[in-house]
């Protein structure tokens, strides 16, 4: 709106900032420490309370007992498994006996503090316990190197949890354990029929059998674990193992006088087995090796002709084998599947098939051992029953990130191999196909899975990995190269779709319109300036109430993530450091809490903690220094700055908060340095023309407010919504090529600003130059 | 502790309804669900480790009282009391009667009933007549866990027959597996006559007593004593009810 020599340009709303020098007047400079409210406007940032609060055990109620939140703080996390909340950090502790501990902690709402799950001391801690079980060493990381922080990934059976440098493990809250297999069983040992007669000619078996030496062609499977259904009952039947010949008849020994009047031969047959763990997550381990093939020689069915037995149906010839040393599997394992051949020399079926423990029923059993202590399976299990097919496994590699995506558990940037990125079985998230590998190119950072696929982002480019149109597997296609990623914790999707991350020092977004750099206007203030060598910790959180992404990233040289940048489904940014976050996450319950594991000023230092943001906690919870949130105008008048204006006065369009005042700045002539105006005094954040209901700690709630001064007589009490009010500025800024206002403060809102200023031209009563 | 208000109340700030409606709000959220949560340390290891705690964890609890103290005896015409004088059959007590509508499951009922009889006259029909008692589920009487079941055995004789004497309380509990659907639950008592199988036995009566009685004249002939079918409450005496409850917890 314009008139002749005054200029009232408004801004009605801004939520977003742009720090550049041209920017137009319908951005903020800078926004700083502001949260975007339902009603449009901004409201200062509130909190952080602690999640868990400081202890007041046994201090009598004085000093409250910090809990430690050590460097460094490498990750939070936290998922709801079967209706249990899970709550997991990653941090140097202090743990009651132990003393000073890295570990990934778990929260109970139940009990008083933290309890180690994993650390740093080889050991893994059983969850209702909270005692040392020593199982692996899952931690070579234990300093604060730049790394990608701690990753969690939580799929229906349980969290994930890849510490950067370590072996995986998964929780469900109760138990954890060892992330799949990274080893396979040993091979079982087989136990079957032996000739009664060694290759050396050496006769051999039981004292028995050897007082009462057989011929051992005749007989030739006597020997060794030697069970066949010739000496059983009838009602026994006979055994199930063995291929047999039945159009073999009446073939007769010369020297024993002996002869097959019924038929059939058992050929010769051979069978190996291999053995597989299964653990409580329902993973498996690869399979063993083969063990030695128990073999069976052919034989006749034979009778002796001038004995009084029966001549027997050739089935009597099968017989039974056993398997043994089936070694049992590491912490975690619940059941073992044990697998075999069929007749290797008959049945032309390669592969390894799952047994099962009842011969009854039960093919499809879960595993054939539910346990983990038998040693020993006796095996009567004929071929033809044999339909489960082994699942052949590869061992779970040490890796650096996960995801889950179209119901498989996705793992990249493995030790051997940072390029490869590939999948589990579905419902078997800790367990890898044989072979099933993809490749990139150029070392992972992170997965991320989207409506559309899962997006695979490398240090170099950014692809999507979808589902082979050909039906089996996955196929990838690139979206955008040089669009890589830094962080893996910095990817994150906004409620409208758009999925953000942090880039080689810019910000790129995946859109319907496919990958587009955003956020080219803070690159002065933030993005210029980030710590590259500390850049893969930034970390990213959509929070779900404000529908804001925030990433927080280390700038000027610092170690630990010092900003946060915040863009919302608008695509308009802002920035905050209530908290320096090392980590962050979203509750995934109804509170839908947003979590940061970071430091907040406390009384003037920097104190660790858990940090609910936003939230201002309970009465007794420790209170961080309130924050000041400020905004600063771009650079008014810059469009026109070629001819002088005087500022003449600055309003700002408030909401009542609280009975104080925010800090006003003027600057002029692009420089943010003195000011040549400030007042601190004069711009209140209430209305002070008007009744405002305050709250106070005297005996009457309202301290007053709610009464007529004069008399004492109550007024009605009603409820009043906080109302926007106007402030005017005064201020006297002369003959400036361009204005910059500031205001700042704690606890205010902000709904709008405005200016106004006289054009320092003359009109046309200037006389012309020479003309004197 | 384990919700955050967004905003609290300070000297000073504006009272805004909707500000302190969020402040509440994770209050009153979190009384709406139940989850471990809502555990205390002691009674979380009591959940299994496969208990699902959106489904699995799931109880509901009445609680009905006449008074939760003893009833002070002397004062016969205290508020609440009931007298139990028909011999018989199953009396309803007042009060302890509840009727609700459950998803189903494991029906956990505790009682506590404190019975007297009329301060004089206790010692001579202690042995005449006993109090049963018992919890009704849907009109039916749950004789497994009522106190005089007669399930003669190596319990004691109280619980075979009932209670006697001249005070005393008796403390009840079931446990029963019900379908969905609507339920009665009730406490019930009962007086019924002393069974006598032969004069002196052990247990059966006390021999004393009944001489006493019969001596005195108090009870007028033996065959008053035992005709189960008599009805007359002044030949047994009554009981009186004093301070009861009753306990429903519903688990599914």
């Amino acid at each position: 709106m314009w008139d002749h020599h005054t200029l009232h340009q408004r801004t009605g709303t801004i939520p977003g900032a742009n720090g550049r020098l041209g920017a137009t007047e319908e951005y903020a400079g800078r926004l700083h420490n502001f949260v975007l409210t339902d009603e449009g406007t901004l409201r200062s940032v509130v909190g952080p309370c602690e999640y868990h609060p400081r202890s007041y055990a046994n201090t009598g109620g004085s000093v409250p007992l910090a809990t430690v939140y050590g460097d460094p703080l490498l990750g939070v996390h936290h998922a709801v498994i079967g209706g249990r909340s899970i709550l997991l950090a990653h941090y140097q502790g202090d743990y009651p006996v132990i003393g000073d501990l890295l570990s990934v902690w778990q929260h109970k709402p139940w009990s008083p503090g933290w309890t180690p799950v994993i650390t740093d001391n080889l050991s893994l801690h059983e969850l209702s316990e909270g005692t040392g079980v020593n199982v692996y060493a899952p931690f070579e990381d234990d300093e604060d190197r730049p790394a990608f922080r701690t990753q969690f990934v939580t799929t229906p059976r349980g969290v994930v949890i890849i510490p950067q440098g370590g072996r995986a493990c998964m929780t469900d809250g109760v138990a954890i354990y060892p992330f799949g297999y990274d080893r396979a069983p040993a091979p079982p040992q087989a136990h079957g029929p032996a000739p009664t007669k060694s290759a050396t000619g050496v006769w051999v078996g039981t004292a028995d059998e050897l007082a009462t030496p057989r011929d051992a062609a005749d007989f030739p499977n006597d020997g060794g674990y030697s069970h066949d259904g010739r000496a059983w009952e009838e009602i026994w039947g006979t055994c199930r193992l063995g291929s047999l010949r039945d159009d073999v008849l009446d073939v007769e020994s010369g020297g024993s006088r002996k002869s097959n009047p019924l038929g059939g031969v058992l050929l010769s047959g051979e069978w190996r087995a291999a053995l597989q763990w299964e653990n409580y997550f329902g993973d498996l381990s690869p399979l063993s090796g083969l063990s030695q093939p128990v073999t069976f020689r052919k034989e006749d069915n034979l009778v002796q002709e001038k004995s009084k037995d029966e001549p027997e149906s050739s089935a009597k010839l099968r017989m039974q084998v056993a398997w043994s040393h089936l070694q049992a599997g590491p912490l975690g394992t619940t059941g073992r599947v044990l697998a075999r051949t069929k007749d290797l020399l008959n049945s032309g079926m390669p592969g390894l098939w799952q047994l099962f423990n009842n011969a009854a029923a039960g093919s499809f059993t879960r595993v054939t051992l539910p346990d983990n202590v038998v040693s020993v399976f006796p095996d009567n299990l004929p071929d033809s029953w044999l339909v489960l097919p082994a699942v052949k496994v590869d061992p779970m590699p040490r890796f650096r990130l996960g995801e889950m995506y179209d119901g498989c558990f996705w793992l990249a940037r493995t030790e051997d191999e940072p390029n490869m990125y590939r999948p589990s079985l579905p419902g078997r998230y800790g367990t890898l196909p044989e072979g099933q590998k993809y490749y990139a190119d150029a070392p992972v950072v992170a997965m991320h899975a989207i409506a559309e696929g899962m997006l695979l982002l490398t240090e170099q480019s950014v692809s999507l990995v979808f589902p082979s149109q050909g039906g089996e597997g996955y196929q990838t296609r690139t979206l955008r190269s040089g669009a890589g990623c830094v962080s893996p914790d910095s990817v994150a999707t906004l409620p409208s779709g758009i999925t953000l991350w942090l880039g080689q020092n810019k910000w790129f977004a995946y859109t319907s319109q496919g990958v587009v750099e955003v956020n080219q206007e803070y690159k002065e203030e933030v993005t210029g300036r980030i710590t590259r060598a500390r850049q893969q910790q930034a970390v990213a959180a959509v929070d779900p109430r404000t529908g804001e992404y925030r990433c927080w990233v280390p700038i000027n040289g610092s170690t630990t993530n010092n900003v946060c940048m915040i863009c919302d489904d608008a695509g308009l940014w802002r920035t905050r450091d209530d908290v320096h976050a090392a980590a962050v996450c979203v509750t995934q319950d109804s509170r839908q809490l947003m979590l940061a594991l970071g430091s907040a000023l406390v009384g003037g230092t920097r104190r660790n903690s858990l940090w609910v943001l936003d939230r201002e906690g309970g009465a007794d919870a420790v209170r961080p220094d309130l924050v000041t949130a400020v905004v600063e105008t771009v650079w008014l008048r810059n469009a026109r700055a070629q001819r002088h204006g005087t500022g003449v006065q600055f309003s700002v369009w408030l909401r009542e908060t609280r009975d104080g005042e925010v800090t006003f700045e003027a600057f002029r002539d692009g420089r943010r340095h003195p000011a040549v105006a400030t007042s601190t005094t004069t711009v209140a954040t209430r209305a002070t023309d008007a009744w405002t209901p305050l709250w106070d700690d005297a005996d009457n709630v309202l301290a007053g407010t709610h009464r007529e001064a004069e008399y004492g007589t109550y007024l009605e009490n009603y409820w009043a919504r906080r109302r926007p009010f106007w402030r005017r500025e005064d201020v006297f800024v002369p003959s400036a090529e361009t204005l910059r206002f500031r205001v700042s403060g704690t606890d205010w809102e902000l709904a709008g600003m405005a200016y106004s200023e006289n054009d320092s031209h003359k009109g046309g009563n200037a006389l012309g130059a020479g003309e004197t | 502790m384990w919700w955050f208000p967004e905003r609290l109340p300070k000297s000073g700030t504006v009272v805004d309804p909707v500000d302190y409606s969020a402040g509440y709000l994770p209050a009153a959220e979190e009384l709406g669900r139940l989850d471990e949560t809502n555990f205390n340390s002691a009674l979380q290891a009591e959940l299994d480790a496969g208990a699902d705690l959106a489904e699995d964890v799931w109880l509901r609890w009445k609680l009905l009282a006449v008074n939760y103290e003893w009833d002070d005896i002397r004062s016969v015409a205290a508020a609440g009391r009931q007298t139990v004088g028909a011999v018989g059959s199953w009396v309803p007590v007042d009060t302890l009667d509840y009727s609700f509508a459950g998803r189903g499951g494991i029906l956990d009922v505790h009682t506590t009933i404190q019975c007297w009889r009329l301060p004089g006259v206790g010692d001579a029909y202690r042995s005449v007549a006993y109090l049963q008692s018992g919890i009704e589920i849907d009109g039916t009487v749950v004789m497994e866990g009522a106190l005089g079941d007669f399930d003669v055995g190596d319990e004691g004789q109280a619980m075979e027959v009932g209670r006697t004497g001249l005070v005393w309380r008796d403390a009840l509990n079931v446990a029963m597996p019900v379908a969905p659907g609507h339920h009665r639950v009730r406490a019930v008592v009962r007086l019924i006559p002393k069974v006598l199988t032969y004069f002196g036995e052990t247990g059966g009566y006390d021999a004393f007593s009944l001489n006493t009685l019969v001596d005195t004249g108090f009870l007028g002939t033996l065959d008053a004593i035992f005709d189960p079918m008599d009805p007359a409450p002044d030949a047994y005496g009554s009981v009186f009810l004093g301070s009861r409850e009753m306990l429903i917890i519903e688990k599914t």
